[in-house]
C-alpha cells in the first residue's frame, strides 16, 4: 500500500510539473497566438469577405455585391494594354533577372569565403544601401541618374538618355537599381553559409588537387544549399509582393511600363483609398490562389535538388 | 588553412581575378552615386547647376548642412490636429521610438517562440508554432493592404503611435527559425541542474538561456533596430502623423523645388540623416555579419 501511495504521490508530481511546463509555454507564446488570430487569420477571412464588397467612394458604406469584383477584373484583364498584365509582366521579368545575377551573387560570395583581396571593405561596401536605408540609396540613386545625362555629355555622349524619365529606359533603371543595391543578402548570408563548411572537407579535397571552381560546384553549393532554397523559396514566394523602387522614384506616379504588381496594388490601396479597396483585395486573393500552389511547387523542386535529403 | 601549402593553378587565379574585377566593378558603381552625394553637398548651387561633376571650391563648408539641420522639417495634414510642422528633432524622437519598441517587440516574439519550438519542441503546440512559421515564410499573403488598414482603423491603432507599435507581432519568419535553431543546440543539461536547484521555467530562460544565445539577440536587434529607423513604409501605410527622418527626408526632397532649396542643400540632408545609422552600423559591423545564418526551411 505504502508502494501505490509512492507510485501515485510521484505520478501526481509529475502531472503537476508537466500542467506547470505547458502553462508556462502558453505564457509564452499566447501573446503571438492572439496577435497572430486577429492580424493575420481575421485580417485574410476580412480580405475574402472584401472581395464580395462595395464601398461607397462619399460614405465608406460596405454594400454585399457578390462575384461582381471577380467579374471585373476578369474583364479588365482581358482589355488589351491594361495595367494588371503590365504589372505582371514587369513583376516576372524583375524575377528573371534576380536569377541571373544569383550565379553572380554566389560567386562574390565565394570570393569572400576565400577571403581574397579586398573582402573586408567589399564587405562593408556592400552593405551600404542597406545601412544607409532603402529611401536614402533611393533618393541618391534617383538625383545622380538625373545629373547623369551631363556627366556623359563630358565623355562625348551628347544624347545620352534621361533615364529616369525616359519611357524607353525608366524599366531598366529600375531593374538596375534592384540588382545596384541587392547583393548585400547574396554575399552576407550565403558568405556566412560557406564559413560553415567544415575546413577539413575543403582541405581534403584540395589536397586532391581540386580547382575553386569544382570546389564551388561539388563542395560548397551542395553544402550551403539549405540557405540557397531558403532564400530562393521565399524570393519565388515575394514575386508578386514586390514593389521595386517605384514609390521612392515617382511616389504613386510612377510611369506604367515600369509596373509591378506590388506596386500595382499599394498604389490602388493608397492613392484611390477605401472605393478601390474591394478590387485590390480580388486581384489579390486571385494572384495568391495562383501563386502559393507554384511556391510549393518551386519548394519540392528544391527538395529534390538538396542532396541533404537523399 | 594555410594558403601557402598549396599552389593554385592557371584556372583558380583566372577565377579569382574574373570574380575580383566583377566585386572591384561592382564596389565602384555602388560608391560613385554616394561620392557624388557627398562631394556636391558641400557644392554651392552656382557651381551645381554650371556642372552637377564640379568640385566644389571650398571644401568642408558647411553652411549647406547647417540650412539643411534648420530647413527639415515638413507640413502634415493630421485629422486631429490640422496641420503640424514636424522638425528634425521630433522626427528623430519618433524614428528613435519606433525602432526602439517595435524591434524590442519583433525580437522579443520570434526569441520567445524559437525559446518554445526549441526547448519545448515536444509539446504538440510548438510543433504546430513551427509548422505554421514555415507555412507562413512560403505562403505569398497578397493584396492584404486594404483588409489591414481596415482592421487597424477599427481597432483604433491606424495612426497611433503606441498602441500600433505594440501589436501585430506574431514573431513569424527566419528570425523564429534562427533562435529555434540557437536554442536547440544548447544543451538541456542546464535546465535540469537548474530546476533540480529550485529554479522556474521562468529563470531557466531569462537566467541561463537567453544570456547564452545573447551575440544572437544582440545581432538580431541590431539589424531589426536599424531596418525600423530607416522603414518609411511604416509611417506612410500607417502612421502618417507620425514622421520619422526616412518618411520626412522623402518629403523633404520632393518639396525642395516647391520651397526653393538647392539640390546640394537637399543632399546635404541626405548625408545629416544618414549619419546617426552609418555609426550604428560601423560599431556593430561584425557582431551582425557574423551572426546572419539562416538555412532549412524543412525544419
Amino acid at each position: 500500500m505504502n508502494v501505490k501511495k509512492l507510485t501515485t504521490f510521484f505520478d501526481n508530481n509529475k502531472k503537476k510539473a508537466k500542467a506547470k511546463e505547458f502553462a508556462f509555454l502558453l505564457c509564452i507564446v499566447i501573446y503571438q497566438i492572439v496577435n497572430f488570430i486577429i492580424f493575420y487569420v481575421a485580417m485574410n477571412v476580412n480580405t475574402v469577405a472584401l472581395t464580395f464588397q462595395s464601398i461607397d467612394k462619399k460614405t465608406g458604406a460596405a454594400t454585399w455585391v457578390g462575384f461582381e469584383n471577380y467579374r471585373k477584373v476578369f474583364l479588365t484583364f482581358t482589355e488589351s494594354g491594361n495595367e494588371y498584365w503590365n504589372a505582371l509582366k514587369g513583376s516576372f521579368i524583375t524575377y528573371a533577372v534576380s536569377w541571373l545575377t544569383f550565379p553572380v551573387g554566389l560567386f562574390m560570395a565565394f570570393y569572400v569565403y576565400k577571403k581574397a583581396f579586398g573582402t573586408k571593405s567589399f564587405r562593408f561596401i556592400v552593405m551600404l544601401p542597406n545601412i544607409l536605408s532603402g529611401m536614402l540609396t533611393g533618393l541618391m540613386f534617383k538625383r545622380f541618374m538625373y545629373a547623369l545625362p551631363q556627366l556623359m555629355k563630358g565623355f562625348g555622349f551628347e544624347s545620352f538618355p534621361q533615364l529616369m524619365s525616359d519611357p524607353d529606359w525608366t524599366f531598366f533603371t529600375t531593374i538596375y537599381y534592384g540588382i545596384w543595391s541587392g547583393f548585400a543578402g547574396a554575399v552576407i548570408y550565403y558568405g556566412n553559409a560557406m564559413n560553415g563548411i567544415g575546413d577539413e572537407i575543403v582541405e581534403s579535397a584540395q589536397l586532391d588537387g581540386i580547382t575553386y571552381l569544382q570546389e564551388m560546384i561539388f563542395i560548397t553549393i551542395p553544402m550551403i544549399m539549405p540557405t540557397i532554397a531558403t532564400f530562393q523559396i521565399t524570393n519565388f514566394a515575394g514575386v508578386l509582393t514586390e514593389q521595386g523602387p517605384l514609390y521612392l522614384f515617382w511616389q504613386y506616379n510612377a510611369p506604367r511600363e515600369t509596373y509591378r504588381w506590388g506596386y500595382l496594388i499599394f498604389q490602388r490601396t493608397m492613392k484611390t483609398g477605401q472605393s478601390s479597396y474591394p478590387e485590390v483585395a480580388t486581384i489579390g486573393l486571385l494572384s495568391t490562389l495562383l501563386w502559393f500552389p507554384l511556391t510549393m511547387l518551386v519548394r519540392k523542386l528544391f527538395d529534390k535538388l538538396d542532396p541533404m535529403t537523399d | 588553412m594555410n594558403k601557402n601549402k598549396i599552389k593554385r593553378g592557371k584556372v583558380d587565379i583566372a577565377v579569382l581575378c574574373v570574380v575580383g574585377t566583377l566585386v572591384i566593378l561592382h564596389c565602384v558603381l555602388l560608391l560613385i552615386p554616394f561620392i557624388w552625394v557627398l562631394i556636391q553637398s558641400f557644392n554651392t548651387n552656382y557651381n551645381y547647376m554650371l556642372n552637377p561633376f564640379s568640385f566644389p571650391k571650398k571644401w568642408f563648408d558647411f553652411s549647406n548642412y547647417t540650412f539643411a539641420f534648420k530647413a527639415l522639417n515638413i507640413t502634415i495634414n493630421t485629422p486631429a490636429r490640422g496641420k503640424v510642422i514636424y522638425n528634425i528633432y521630433n522626427m528623430s524622437i519618433y524614428s528613435f521610438i519606433i525602432a526602439v519598441v517595435l524591434t524590442f517587440m519583433q525580437t522579443l516574439a520570434s526569441s520567445l517562440l524559437g525559446y518554445a519550438t526549441g526547448k519545448y519542441g515536444q509539446w504538440r503546440l510548438s510543433k504546430a508554432i513551427y509548422a505554421v512559421n514555415l507555412f507562413l515564410i512560403v505562403f505569398p499573403t497578397i493584396g492584404s493592404l486594404p483588409s489591414s488598414l481596415q482592421l487597424h482603423r477599427a481597432m483604433n491603432t491606424y495612426n497611433n503611435l503606441v498602441p500600433f507599435l505594440l501589436v501585430g507581432h506574431y514573431g513569424s519568419g527566419m528570425h523564429l527559425i534562427m533562435f529555434c535553431g540557437a536554442f536547440r543546440a544548447l544543451p538541456n543539461d542546464y535546465k535540469e541542474a537548474a530546476m533540480m536547484d529550485g529554479a522556474g521555467h521562468f529563470t531557466v530562460m531569462f537566467r541561463i538561456y537567453y544570456p547564452m544565445v545573447f551575440p544572437l539577440v544582440a545581432s538580431v536587434f541590431l539589424l531589426g533596430f536599424i531596418g525600423n529607423w530607416n522603414n518609411y513604409m511604416l509611417c506612410v501605410t500607417y502612421l502618417p502623423s507620425y514622421p520619422n527622418l526616412a518618411y520626412g527626408i522623402y518629403f523633404f526632397q520632393s518639396m525642395a523645388t516647391v520651397y526653393g532649396y538647392s539640390v546640394p542643400e537637399t543632399l546635404a540632408g541626405f548625408v545629416v540623416v544618414a549619419i546617426p545609422t552609418s555609426i550604428l552600423w560601423i560599431c556593430s559591423q561584425k557582431l551582425i555579419t557574423s551572426k546572419l545564418t539562416v538555412g532549412g526551411l524543412k525544419g
